[in-house]
């Protein structure tokens, strides 16, 4: 396994109660097992969701029967509780499959501004994009990972190299360049941080915008984006745009 | 009386060389049998071996053989050694194969392929089988195949996530939020961005609610479609990738099929198999994609699955592979499923179950294109086997159907195999007797089997055939490593032969018997140690054959000397005769007299046979009865009315009487008791008799003659006894040595007779008494007597009628009828 430069000391995965999270606290388990981290689960009722209950004429779909019906608070808060509650036995069944520790929160309000918040240094988060219902996890789907030449893109190449090895898929960097010499010269940059990772694959897009990032991580068909720590402000809503655009799952490292 | 003829002299007896033919050993040129060659063939069977021939030859339907005669005649050897040359010259049939039928399962189809090719076929289906196991791995974890996977998934995946994208983004333009619910989706307003607070909402303008309220319900419309799409997208999917998978199906599955295919090009049958092999497998491929084991559930157990491709089997019906020529087949047991074959089944989770390889063949099968053999006897006491032959030969098809479904008691799912085409030639070897019957009561029976082939039981008895007989014996010693037989031997064999066929101008054909006699002659001689088998071992070899199975003819010869069974072979007796009886037991043939007597008193002309009155009497010995009283009435009361009534008795028989060989006895017997001239009881009479008095010939004359003989030597022979025979069985006599030298000694006499009156001279020593030219018999003959004794009972019964007709006509005119 390919030895991560700092060590991620916790793999924080943010949940909202969807169905399909559930796949995504078991790659935060393989992800915290193997980086032989403290695995952490972020339940997030969502504050609009809960508004939205209150309102008059706001309706549920279903899923997949489409069936229509008022969406009411009170049925609301229970079935939030009760997928708060799978998704605390699921986060103990993985963790203890794997005998790693692990911890559980709930919180209110947006999903992305309380991961964030609860995230310290060096956790990974794991967030699933709110996307399309039901994600499969895409057997042989690349891992792709933002490589800016920057120390933390460093960190974020040697932790998707990991995420990639682990899961028996190729990695490829998505490389902002101005030009194909700028890229080349940190495709070769990004191979030697790789280190062991055989076949480092690379991509090149136009800039490290949301968007921009977004749609390379698509067309690559990603399973996960990998991205380094951002440090910056608007960071919720840089964060929250990407969310929207993108089909896979992100891992944020801080 | 009418006139029959001058008066003719008393027949002499027989000298001792009509007793006895003897093999002339001046006509057998060799010392042993060593120096004679081998018969090629069956002898003596002319007749029946072109029969055979022709029957194999014409090769039309319906001209199925029946070869018949009895045992030992050779008929299955002679059959076996034709069907093996014409077989050898005729062309191998192909191979018949059951395979899976993919359309309908229940009725698995027949194909027929050159000799060799079926085990060919089967080896390479399951070649096939395996190489698609490995084949379809390597298809479906190609890297081809897992990029095109990969690309129908990301294609729906992507097209609903754009779909969703693309809806939420208008909501947001319209100022609508879509949500994520734990159950599905929701929509619901916003504000800057955020969903708007309740009370912030209850702020809002009614037109701006009512507006809001719209878009919600255009947008959950929207929202409505795009899920209620969703399924199609996943069937869609589903399909697609079914798609995909069937092309690579079928790259794997092509370039194994073409294979075959370009190997059986030239059989069309097999074509058509294999390309709905290729389908299917199209279609399943994914079975062999599956784990090669698996575990299931069913009623509590955990079963362990083993995929099954027992459907692309090959069950080989017939294989001539190693066969050369047409096939010849002589099963030992025909019942019904081992002439149609059968289909197995096996029993699984308390049921029964079937397929297509677990059909067996039938004989029938087997001789396909060749020839079947079958002995009709067994064939007949097999259940529904015969029905089964005929019904394969009718339709010339050989269908597979259990007893238990013609006869419809089978609850259990089975099979109807296509049937298979029959050419097929049939010898069945029988009796006559079931040949007759066979040809008599079934119909189906003359248009199925038109040949018939009969072996003679007999064969002239001259020096040609008396040639090949000996080496008929050189050959069977050969076969079983006999000894060789001396020239006297085959000659003492010879004799032997004719005395089987109870006439000295035939041989018998039982081959069997004569094999088996010189196996025990060869023992006898071997116990001996000699190094050739001399006619003494062959006489040995008789006689103790004579006294394994004598035990029977002794106790009745014994209850005779005993008199138990009174026989008289002295003195004289009116209305006494001795006749001869032959009893029939297995293989034992034996003859003893029988005491006939004949009462006679006035009556009106009935004869009665007390055998026939008390049902005991055969039709023939019945016949025979009615005969003689018939000569009775014609010769003596042809004028007259017959006035007398006549009771003829075997004495102490107390079970059935058939044949009418003693007729000419109980005339005799008769004849006696009406002229009351006694009969000699030394000597014995057999014969049959015609309304003319004619004496007829008869059966088992040398027995009926040494049955007689044995008991007067008991007694002691005194020159006086003998037997009386029809002229016409001299030619059948071959008499044990014993009575020919009693005869040539003069102690012991055999006469010839043609006919009643020379037969009751003999028995009576009275002449006979034939009339002369003016029709007048001898006063004091037989005849004489005869007819005297007839008118005066004639007269005494015209003279009651006449009283009786008095005393009638006086009782009704009331006087009572005047006495003499």
């Amino acid at each position: 396994m390919t030895e991560l430069d700092p060590v991620i000391r916790r793999v924080l995965v943010a949940l909202s109660g969807r169905a399909d999270e559930l796949a995504l606290l078991e790659a935060g388990a393989e992800l915290a097992a193997r980086m032989q981290a403290e695995l952490a689960a972020l339940f997030v009722e969502d504050l609009g969701l809960l508004r939205a209950s209150r309102l008059p004429g706001v309706f549920e779909l279903g899923r997949l029967s489409a069936q229509s019906r008022r969406l009411d608070p009170v049925e609301l808060e229970r079935a939030l509780r009760t997928a708060a509650s799978q998704a605390e036995a699921c986060l103990r069944q993985a963790a203890a499959a794997r005998a790693i520790r692990f911890s559980f929160q709930i919180a209110q309000g947006h999903l992305q501004q309380q991961v964030l918040t609860l995230a310290g240094r060096m956790d990974a988060i794991l967030m699933g994009a709110p996307g399309a219902a039901g994600r499969q996890r895409q057997p042989a789907r690349p891992v792709a990972v933002l490589y800016d030449g920057s120390p933390e893109a460093g960190q974020a190449l040697t932790l998707a190299a990991a995420l990639a090895e682990a899961l028996g898929v190729p990695c490829t960097a998505l490389i902002p360049a101005r030009d194909t010499a700028e890229y080349s010269t940190r495709l070769a940059h990004a191979r030697l941080r790789a280190g062991g990772l055989g076949g480092l694959g690379g991509e090149r897009t136009a800039s490290a915008e949301a968007g921009a990032l977004a749609d390379a991580a698509n067309r690559l068909r990603a399973s996960t984006l990998v991205l380094p720590a951002l440090r910056s402000a608007g960071e919720g809503d840089w964060l929250k745009a990407l969310l929207k655009r993108l089909d896979c799952d992100l891992l944020l490292l801080r | 009386m009418r006139r029959t003829g001058a008066e003719a002299a008393a027949p002499t007896a027989l000298t001792a060389d009509r007793l006895y033919s003897r093999c002339d050993l001046a006509g057998l040129d060799f010392a042993t049998t060593e120096a004679l060659a081998d018969v090629p063939g069956i002898i003596a069977q002319e007749r029946a071996s072109e029969a055979v021939a022709f029957g194999l030859g014409i090769r039309r339907e319906g001209y199925n053989l029946y070869v018949m005669g009895p045992a030992g005649r050779g008929k299955r050897t002679l059959v076996l050694r034709l069907l093996e040359t014409e077989a050898a010259q005729a062309p191998t049939p192909g191979d018949w194969v059951y395979v899976h039928n993919f359309a309908q399962p229940h009725k698995p189809r027949a194909i027929q392929l050159p000799p060799g090719r079926g085990a060919e076929l089967r080896a390479d289906m399951q070649r096939l089988v395996e190489d698609m196991q490995t084949a379809v791995q390597a298809t479906f974890e190609s890297d081809e195949y897992r990029a095109r996977l990969d690309q129908i998934e990301n294609e729906f995946t992507e097209r609903e996530a754009a779909a969703f994208r693309e809806l939420g983004q208008l909501a947001e333009g319209q100022g609508v939020a879509l949500l994520r619910t734990p159950g599905g989706f929701g929509l619901a307003p916003t504000k800057d961005g955020e969903v708007i607070a309740p009370d912030e909402f209850e702020k809002l303008s009614d037109a701006e609610k009512a507006r809001i309220s719209r878009v919600l319900e255009d947008l959950h419309d929207r929202l409505h479609k795009l899920i209620r799409q969703t399924p199609r997208w996943i069937q869609e999917k589903k399909e697609r990738i079914r798609e995909l998978n069937r092309e690579f199906s079928m790259l794997a599955v092509e370039s194994l099929i073409r294979t075959l295919k370009e190997k059986y090009r030239e059989l069309p049958e097999v074509l058509t198999y294999l390309e709905a092999v290729e389908q299917d497998l199209v279609e399943t491929a994914d079975e062999f994609r599956k784990p090669q084991q698996g575990q299931v559930q069913m009623m509590g157990l955990t079963m362990t699955v083993v995929p099954s491709f027992r459907r692309y089997q090959v069950n080989v019906l017939v294989d001539h592979g190693d066969n050369h020529g047409a096939p010849i087949v002589f099963p030992d047991h025909p019942s019904y499923p081992n002439l149609v074959g059968r289909i197995e089944h096996v029993e699984h989770l308390g049921a029964l179950v079937t397929d297509f390889t677990l059909i067996k063949p039938g004989v029938l099968h087997q001789a396909a294109g060749g020839y079947l053999v079958l002995d009709v006897r067994k064939l007949l006491m097999q259940p529904y086997a015969y029905e089964a032959l005929k019904r394969a030969l009718r339709s010339r098809h050989v269908r597979i159907d259990s007893l238990s479904q013609l006869l419809g008691f089978a609850h259990t799912v089975s099979l109807e195999p296509e049937p298979i085409p029959l050419d097929v030639k049939v010898v069945l070897l029988g009796e006559r007797l079931l040949y007759y019957l066979l040809y008599e009561y079934d119909p189906e029976f003359r248009e199925l089997f038109k040949v018939m082939a009969d072996f003679d039981d007999e064969m002239p008895r001259d020096g040609e055939s008396s040639e090949l007989y000996c080496r008929v014996i050189a050959t069977l010693g050969r076969k079983e490593s006999l000894l060789p037989f001396e020239r006297e031997a085959c000659a003492r064999l010879i004799e032997h032969a004719a005395r089987e066929a109870g006439d000295a101008e035939r041989l018998s054909t039982d081959m069997q018997g004569l094999f088996d006699l010189l196996r025990e002659a060869d023992a006898l001689a071997r116990g001996e140690a000699r190094e050739t088998v001399p006619a003494a071992a062959v006489q040995a070899a008789i006689e103790a054959r004579e006294r394994r199975t004598g035990r029977l003819r002794a106790r009745v010869q014994e209850e005779i000397l005993r008199e138990t069974i009174r026989i008289e072979t002295g003195g004289a007796r009116a209305g006494q005769v001795n006749g001869l009886s032959v009893v029939q037991l297995g293989d034992i043939r034996f003859a003893h007299p029988t005491r006939i007597t004949a009462t006679v008193r006035l009556g009106e002309g009935e004869v009665i046979d007390i055998a026939r009155e008390v049902d005991l009497g055969g039709a023939i010995h019945s016949k025979g009865v009615l005969t003689l009283a018939s000569f009775l009435a014609t010769r003596y009361a042809g004028g007259l009315p017959l006035s007398l009534n006549a009771s003829l008795v075997f004495e102490q028989t107390y079970g059935p009487v058939e044949g009418d060989s003693a007729s000419m006895a109980e005339l005799c017997a008769l004849m006696s008791a009406i002229s009351d001239v006694p009969i000699r009881q030394s000597v014995a009479v057999t014969g049959s008799v015609d309304q003319h008095g004619h004496m007829q010939a008869i059966g088992g004359v040398n027995e009926k003659i040494e049955g007689f003989f044995d008991i007067c030597r008991a007694r002691g022979l005194d020159g006086g006894q003998g037997v009386v025979i029809p002229q016409a069985n001299v030619k059948h006599l071959m008499l044990r040595a014993d009575v020919v030298e009693a005869c040539e000694q003069g102690r012991f006499h055999v006469w010839a007779v043609a006919n009643v009156d020379e037969a009751i001279e003999l028995l009576t020593g009275v002449p006979a008494g034939l009339p002369d030219e003016q029709g007048v018999v001898p006063e004091g003959s037989v005849n004489y007597l005869v007819a005297a004794q007839l008118i005066q009972f004639s007269s005494l019964r015209q003279l009651y009628s006449g009283r009786l007709a008095e005393g009638e006509g006086a009782a009704r005119r009331g006087h009572p009828k005047k006495r003499d």
